[in-house]
């Protein structure tokens, strides 16, 4: 039913929809932004003002990261959901027809887009106040897009399936609860990761990056299959 | 015939004892304590074969939308919790015994504790749903929880073998008397989770058919 | 209530775990007898050493290898209450259903039994 041509179209359309709305307010902009900024200050003042040595430094750093990262995006994923689901968005979107894997990818994008334009803020930020901002050269910053990519890629996956299911009943501890169990593995590798290249400039361990890239692809067409089913009806 | 599977059960699991208790040599580092290790490692193994049945009819039940399909898979996943439980209570045990500590970080129990939140999530949403929704949303969910776990198992394992901790598993070299009687406590644990599945299954369907009965009069 | 039941279990299982970790072993016994029997067969007649100090250091010994023991054996043990108790809280949940099904059979019946009056 659908050609090619039109699935790019939809894909995109959907795409720019879902952004459109997250930029919509500035208001919650600049809330995410302060959000995460004040999560890396309360872990830094939690943990204290006593110099590590490097290696712990990137450790510390490394872990304040993934840990604002997963709750940004718990926050995020419950926003866009919500967003839908206010509007009717949703019946809308399924009644013009679109395939619903379709509507998942789309989502699986915006949300990937957003996050990433989150994380662009705040790992400078996080790597400043942990002190392992020094610790980064030029190499070292692509090396980091391309893990915290993996992961995003990773979380969102996983993370769109639950949340549309969970986003019906309005509270937000319900994702978290069952979102992150699911992603243990992605904050393991990905924050072993990020500590090999904050400490050594190098990925460490293939393995880590192997398992960062099977988890995107298996999660991302396992729920590309499952998702008409958490939308029908 | 439906006596022998109870009555099996019921042999299998005092010769498991027997196996266990008067057969199995000791070990020679840990003595006695080691003999904890049949169960906790038979229930570890027993919680998996659950989630795997949870997983296989959350698929059955999303193609051919049979009530009963999701009831073997909700009662499965929950036995499932039951043996994790096991496992989590029995491994720290085990651990402080051994190595003097109640916590290592071991691969197996890290991995049976994500296992036992991902379920017990799969429980929060399943009560969380409204009833039209319950069904779908959790078979969906069970099947990504299981897709999730041998990704959490190979991750957990590099993540803890990347510490300073000495490796703890043991159950590579088991002498061959300690090998019969770990087999056959972990069919006893088998059939029992087999037993008990039936049990809860067979009671869900007779309550699902009260409930129609009084809804058609 | 079935919420009583799962209490009830607790209570008399932290009861008997308590009792098991607290009471004390029992002391390591092992008669005279069966020391000096057990140094006779390992060394026969000779009059070459000290039976008292050999004595002395197998007494000692075996109370080491008890004393050990016995810690272990209450971890054992342990274990093994919990694995109990978790499969019987299983065993009282399926109990809860029985009483849900009895119950709704009851309903069933008194209803029917008001349609048609007996």
């Amino acid at each position: 039913m659908s050609a090619s041509p039109n699935y790019i179209s939809q894909a995109t359309w959907l795409v720019r929809k879902d952004l459109s709305l997250h930029f919509r307010s500035k208001n919650l902009l600049a809330q995410v932004f302060v959000f995460s900024l004040l999560v890396v200050l309360v872990f830094n003042f939690a943990f204290g003002p006593a110099p590590l040595s490097p290696n712990n430094q990137g450790r510390l750093a490394s872990s304040i990261l993934w840990m604002a990262f997963a709750f940004v995006g718990t926050i995020t994923l419950n926003r866009s959901v919500e967003i839908d689901r206010t509007h009717g968005g949703l019946e809308a979107i399924r009644l013009t027809g679109i395939d619903a894997g379709l509507i998942y990818l789309a989502k699986v994008v915006s949300s990937v887009i957003w996050l990433t334009g989150v994380q662009l803020i705040i790992t400078p930020l996080a790597l400043l106040f942990s002190e392992a901002l020094d610790q980064v050269s030029g190499l070292a910053v692509l090396r980091l897009i391309a893990v915290l990519s993996l992961g995003t890629v990773g979380f969102c996956s996983v993370g769109v399936t639950l949340s549309t299911m969970s986003g019906r009943f309005g509270s937000e501890s319900l994702l978290t609860v069952i979102l992150f169990p699911l992603i243990f593995p992605v904050i393991m590798a990905g924050a072993r990761c990020t500590t090999f290249i904050l400490t050594t400039n190098t990925f460490g361990n293939r393995f880590w990056l192997t398992l960062l890239v099977t988890y995107g692809l298996v999660f991302l067409s396992s729920s590309y299959l499952l998702f008409e089913f958490v939308i029908e009806g | 015939m439906k006596t022998l599977l109870p009555l099996a059960t019921v042999i299998i699991l005092f010769l498991s004892l027997y196996l266990v208790f008067g057969y199995a040599d000791y070990e020679k580092t840990m003595l006695e304590v080691q003999k904890i290790f049949y169960f906790h490692v038979s229930s570890a193994f027993t919680s998996f074969l659950a989630f795997a049945v949870t997983c296989v009819c959350s698929i059955i039940y999303l193609v051919k939308r049979n009530f009963k399909a999701d009831l073997i898979a909700a009662n499965s996943a929950e036995l499932g919790l039951v043996f994790a439980t096991i496992v989590l209570t029995t491994g720290p045990i085990w651990a402080k015994s051994s190595w003097n500590t109640w916590w290592n970080w071991e691969p197996r129990l890290t991995s049976t504790l994500i296992l036992w939140l991902t379920y017990a999530g799969y429980f929060i949403l399943r009560n969380s749903a409204s009833s039209a929704q319950k069904k779908r949303f959790s078979a969906v969910f069970g099947i990504v929880a299981f897709l999730n776990v041998p990704i959490v198992y190979y991750s957990v394992k590099l993540w803890q073998s990347s510490s300073l901790h000495p490796p703890t598993t043991t159950r590579s070299n088991l002498a061959e008397s300690m090998r019969s009687a770990w087999l056959i406590s972990w069919f006893a644990l088998t059939l029992i989770y087999i037993v008990l599945l039936k049990m809860r299954t067979d009671l869900g369907i007779i309550l699902h058919r009260l409930n129609n009965m009084q809804a058609d009069r | 209530m079935p919420k009583v039941d799962f209490i009830i279990i607790f209570l008399v299982f932290a009861t008997f775990l308590a009792i098991f970790q607290l009471t004390p072993s029992p002391d390591t016994l092992i008669p005279e007898e069966r020391i000096e029997t057990a140094i006779s067969d390992v060394l026969g007649n000779e009059i070459k050493y000290d039976r008292a100090e050999i004595y002395g250091i197998v007494v000692k010994v075996v109370e080491l290898l008890n004393e050990g023991q016995s810690r272990r054996i209450k971890y054992l043990i342990t274990a093994y209450f919990f694995v109990w108790l978790i499969l019987i809280l299983y065993l009282f949940r399926l109990k809860q259903q029985y009483t849900r099904l009895h119950k709704q059979i009851q309903r069933l019946e008194t209803s029917s039994d008001q349609i048609q009056p007996k």
